[in-house]
């Protein structure tokens, strides 16, 4: 096909275009082509989200207060990490961190979950086997799985949480999964990479038994087929093995502009996190909605511009209405 | 770590180099890589061959811009790698759309048979570029190398989602007119 030739024949094109047109690089080198100074443009768009654990929290701003621990009442506190880059490329961190302890015993999960640690175990086994650079090369760690679903009901089942309430949005579902990350006591004792080499960590790693740290059902939807605008559906479950504090992070800009409040629907307080990022002269606008409950944090993100910021308000209403008993 | 860092540990064959390259450019190739396989599985195995291939050789062909060449390699990974996909998956909408758009460039020609020699053909389009604002080549490799939306790269210039497909639109028929004179269509 002649169109092939001609993609096959952009991909060879000179790194001078391509590091040009990069979209996704954060940040970028000068360029010159054809006598134009051209700096590349900084992309400063929100960096996918990742549940972490709260390793060590230096410089904290807290954003609002610790609210009681009444029925309905706000569960959950933000805190603000800023730290000042020297050419504009510094970040804001913002951390959603439960303040009452939400660990789930594993004996609370009846589905297939259960063996989560057995899967994790055989993966780590066999990126034994690979040879020693594809290990240094694996773009991910062997004790995560991802495990993909057609349905919420099935993920739900695969979890078997007796008693849960989930949000039934009713969107067209894009992508439906789970991602489990695996606890081994020796990940945590050697956590760096060159560490992972050594025969005495392979013969530990080898040998122990893996257990289930944490796990988030994500639900990716469309609520705007015209804009391409999205939003994401979390449900994150921590364990007994996990760290001291539970929180989510959000990577951001140094220039993000936030903004917090709390809202009340259908007998329960929501946290919102609103975010306008500046993005080449554009601004690129999401809010994040959060909720603890039943020992779940409940995460509700949605991607708008100016134009449909009325209709993203709409479907937060809907998602905070929508949460049901199973 | 800078560029010039990261180069010298491939050049030094430290094997530091690959967990270095991974935590600065990972994102950004997983981004690549999802835009044209929309398989988070394919997309990983594509951004470890990367991580392989940049290994070989780099001690060979020392790159000026180490984020381009590494986006280079994992393109053309991701890109055989559908090819070559014989499972049932979902093929990525935005590099199957990308593709019928460029057939225009080719539409009615009469001569099938006429074997494009890639290189050739690579520096006559880096010529055709290099006429170009830098606008439209962001424009356009925005849509034909990268393979994003044609919504994502418009916001991304500023413009309207309407007056990027009008600039590709109008693109694409200059590229097809250029190739003409320079013989590559006949």
């Amino acid at each position: 096909m002649k169109e092939e030739q001609l993609i096959d024949a952009l991909g060879k094109i000179d790194d001078a275009f391509i590091a040009e047109s990069n979209p996704f690089a954060e940040t970028g080198p000068s360029v010159v082509i054809q006598g134009e100074a051209k700096r590349e443009t900084k992309m400063s768009s929100p960096r996918r989200r990742r549940n972490m654990f709260l390793i060590a929290v230096c410089a904290v701003l807290l954003l609002s207060s610790i609210a009681a621990y009444a029925a309905g009442g706000v569960k959950g506190l933000f805190r603000i990490l800023r730290e000042n880059g020297t050419d504009g490329d510094g970040t804001t961190t913002v951390e959603y961190t439960t303040i009452e302890d939400v660990k789930i015993p594993m004996s609370a999960f009846h589905g297939e979950i259960k063996n989560a640690p057995k899967e994790i175990k055989k993966q780590y086994d066999d990126f034994l086997k690979l040879p020693e650079m594809q290990r240094f090369a694996s773009s991910k760690l062997p004790t995560s799985l991802y495990k993909s679903f057609a349905t919420v009901d099935e993920a739900l089942d695969y979890i078997g949480y007796a008693g849960m309430v989930y949000p039934n949005l009713e969107y067209p579902k894009e992508r439906i999964g789970i991602e489990i990350q695996g606890y081994s006591p020796v990940d945590a004792e050697l956590s760096e990479q060159g560490s992972m080499l050594s025969s005495e960590y392979e013969k530990a790693k080898a040998e122990e038994e893996y257990s289930l740290e944490m796990f988030t059902l994500m639900v990716d939807m469309k609520y705007d087929s015209a804009s391409d605008c999205f939003c994401q559906s979390w449900a994150t479950f921590f364990t007994e093995n996990a760290g001291p504090l539970c929180s989510t992070r959000i990577g951001l800009s140094e220039k993000a502009k936030l903004a917090t409040e709390e809202r009340t629907a259908g007998g329960r307080t929501f946290s919102l996190l609103h975010v306008e990022e500046p993005d080449s002269g554009k601004k690129l606008l999401f809010t994040d909605v959060f909720l603890t409950e039943d020992n779940i944090v409940f995460t509700f993100h949605i991607t708008y511009s100016e134009d449909n910021r009325a209709e993203a308000e709409t479907v937060i209403t809907q998602w905070m209405n929508s949460f049901r008993a199973r | 770590m800078t560029d010039a860092e990261l180069t010298d540990l491939y050049q030094n064959r430290d094997e530091a180099a690959i967990s270095a390259t991974a935590a600065r450019y990972q994102g950004m190739l997983m981004r690549v890589a999802m835009q044209i396989l929309n398989d988070r599985e394919d997309a990983e195995e594509c951004v470890n061959d990367t991580y392989l291939a940049a290994w070989d050789a780099v001690p060979s062909a020392v790159p000026a811009h180490l984020g381009a060449f590494l986006c280079r390699i994992a393109r053309k990974k991701a890109i055989d790698r559908l090819r070559n996909n014989t499972r049932k998956k979902r093929q990525a909408q935005e590099y199957a759309v990308s593709l019928e758009e460029l057939s225009e460039v080719f539409a009615g020609d009469s001569s099938p048979e006429r074997a494009l020699e890639e290189t050739l053909l690579t520096e006559a389009i880096e010529r055709f570029l290099a006429e170009q604002t830098a606008e439209v080549r962001k424009l356009f490799l925005g849509r034909y190398y990268w393979f994003c939306p044609v919504r994502e790269i418009a916001q991304s210039c500023g413009i309207s989602e309407a007056n990027a497909k009008t600039v590709l639109f109008r693109t694409r028929r200059k590229l097809r007119e250029y190739l003409e004179k320079e013989g590559f269509m006949s």
